[in-house]
């Protein structure tokens, strides 16, 4: 009888204890339904997210120019697209660096129970252009010269015309360098390493080019500072001709098919090889377009030729060249009576990258327009005539040009 | 007295029984959305890894684009090889395989390893187009997998994409890279 008042305390205690529990459990499986469904959702999400942009950068590096960021820029926001990412995309130049990221608002499906309509899913991702050339030689004559008091034509370095000239790295010749660019304003802003220091300056530098470090003898002969070019090693590069022990078809049955895009012609993005010349020049604009991305590597001459401006860029396609060349050939030529490397245009070079003839004559004439040239120089012999229009500086070093990843010049993901 | 209080007992327990029905009911579903989405999105996860090796790799391969511009080509012989490698599902390209591959290891890794184990020719579907961007721009590279497998428990595979085989959902990753 004692207990009989106890019962309905003892109802009521347990009443709504299981709605208790339901109410614990439904919390708990609906915080293991956010984190399986909701998060394994936005972690899908976030890694399309991220690969988007790395693509972007991937797209963009090669033709980022931190003086003008607007073709990485418009690259990379293609890319992005061509992902499905037209909005929250953010490319930003920064020096050196040249980052994307990419932001997007994702609903939740039980993450609204608590509170989390949406999330930001967000990626970035970042590349780095390297350095220039550790050797800091922005053109080198590899030969050895004569040294006479005054200079001769078609062996070391020969530099005349009437243009301003900038170059941005040392000057290095094993034989002479001589230097006349007749426009007032030139500059040479590293060291002009020649074998003949001192050179009569009156006969090799007779405009008084300012030279921020000087003329230097002290150790030559100075070695050629892009990578050597075995034949074998090379020819591993090729991707269109044969191979570079044989000859590339040309004409319509070559490989090397212009593309005409209005008013510029390009090619397809490729090491181009061939045992004989290869002659390089568009067929109906008679300008090499923007952006056009191709490597050249012969044992015959290669020879550009055009009217137009000649925009040209390393191939861009993967394990690139050894040194981010535009052009490689391994012809031999005493001087520059002939050329290994032959460049011309009545307009103006746009260059990225390396030209590269270890045992033969570079000669780059013309560029009435001017000349832009982020890359290296590096022949047996180099002999550059500027046209004697007035136009624009030539402006040579300064940088590798991207692509094949070479260790001078060339970028690399960062993050 | 005693007759009271096991009336009362017997009524309780009913109750209980009865509100853990009604839970279970609720209950019971959500772990299996739980256990059947958290896998697909794990599946999912991977493929879009796979997705962005192959993009990877093709770019490294294939060079240049062999089709004209602005028109979807299926990728040259390289490219196809590392397709194929991904599609046998051998796995022995993949980093952890002994000796360790000369190349870079396959998309497929990423399909194949445990606990998935799903990079086999029956269930694994690889699509590269070859795409070259219309006016002076590289070529770029579009890799799309999708993979048909068994869901965890299948209670919801009718709110997923439905695979080829009866029972099967699909994940489909795409991504398009330079």
């Amino acid at each position: 009888m004692k207990n009989l008042p106890m019962l309905p305390n003892t109802r009521n205690r347990e009443r709504g204890a299981v709605a208790m529990m339901v109410a614990v459990m439904w919390t708990v499986l609906f915080g293991m339904a956010v984190l399986a469904v909701d998060f394994g959702y936005l972690y899908t999400k976030r890694r399309n997210i991220q690969a988007a942009a790395d693509s972007a950068v991937r797209a963009a590096m090669p033709v980022y120019d931190p003086q003008n960021s607007s073709a990485a820029i418009n690259r990379a926001n293609a890319m992005a697209a061509a992902n499905g990412y037209t909005s929250g995309v953010t490319p930003v130049a920064n020096g050196l660096e040249f980052s994307v990221s990419i932001a997007v608002n994702h609903p939740t499906f039980f993450g609204s129970l608590f509170g989390i309509g949406t999330r930001s899913v967000s990626g970035a991702a970042a590349g780095r252009l390297n350095a220039a050339p550790s050797s800091g030689a922005a053109i080198m004559a590899t030969a050895p010269s004569v040294c006479a008091a005054s200079p001769t034509w078609g062996v070391g370095i020969y530099i005349q015309g009437d243009r301003v000239l900038n170059i941005t790295g040392d000057v290095v010749s094993n034989g002479q360098a001589f230097m006349m660019p007749l426009m007032p304003g030139s500059s040479v802003t590293g060291t002009v390493k020649t074998a003949c220091a001192p050179q009569p300056a009156a006969a090799y530098n007779p405009r008084s080019v300012p030279e921020t470090g000087g003329e230097s003898a002290t150790g030559n002969p100075w070695p050629d500072p892009l990578p050597t070019v075995a034949l074998a090693a090379l020819n591993a590069f090729c991707t269109k001709g044969t191979s570079i022990y044989a000859p590339m078809a040309t004409g319509p049955a070559g490989p090397l098919q212009w593309t005409n895009v209005g008013p510029c012609d390009t090619i397809t993005n490729d090491v181009y090889c061939s045992s004989i010349d290869i002659a390089v020049a568009p067929t109906a604009s008679n300008s090499i377009c923007p952006g056009t991305r191709a490597t050249f590597i012969s044992q015959g001459r290669i020879t550009f030729g055009a009217s137009g401006t000649l925009n040209l860029q390393p191939y861009s396609g993967g394990p690139g060249p050894p040194d981010n060349a535009i052009a490689i050939s391994t012809y031999a030529t005493a001087n520059c009576g002939t050329q290994a490397i032959n460049m011309g245009t009545s307009s103006m070079f746009n260059v990225t990258g390396n030209a590269h003839a270890p045992n033969g004559c570079i000669n780059i004439g013309g560029g009435d327009a001017g000349m832009t040239w982020a890359g290296s120089i590096v022949g047996a012999h180099l002999n550059f005539g500027m046209s004697n229009i007035a136009g624009l500086p030539w402006t040579i070093g300064g940088g590798g040009g991207g692509g094949g990843g070479g260790p001078s010049g060339g970028w690399k993901m960062i993050r | 007295m005693r007759q009271r209080q096991r009336a009362t007992r017997e009524r309780s327990k009913g109750v209980a029984v009865l509100e853990l029905t009604l839970s279970l009911v609720f209950l019971v579903p959500l772990m299996m959305a739980t256990l059947d989405f958290g896998y697909y999105f794990y599946v999912g996860a991977n493929a879009q890894e796979a997705a962005r090796q192959g993009v990877l790799q093709a770019v490294s391969v294939a060079g240049g684009c062999p089709g004209p511009v602005g028109t979807e080509t299926n990728c040259n012989a390289a490219v196809a090889n590392i397709v194929t490698k991904m599609a046998s599902g051998t796995g022995t390209a993949c980093a952890s395989a002994s000796p360790p591959p000369v190349t870079p290891p396959a998309a497929s890794c990423y399909l194949n390893s445990p606990p998935l184990g799903l990079g086999t020719a029956s269930n694994l579907t690889v699509t590269c187009k070859c795409t070259p961007q219309a006016g002076p721009a590289p070529p770029y590279f579009k890799m799309q997998i999708q993979v048909d497998f068994r869901p965890a428990i299948g209670f919801f595979r009718y709110l997923m994409p439905a695979g080829t085989a009866p029972g099967t959902v699909r994940y489909t990753a795409t991504l398009t890279g330079a």
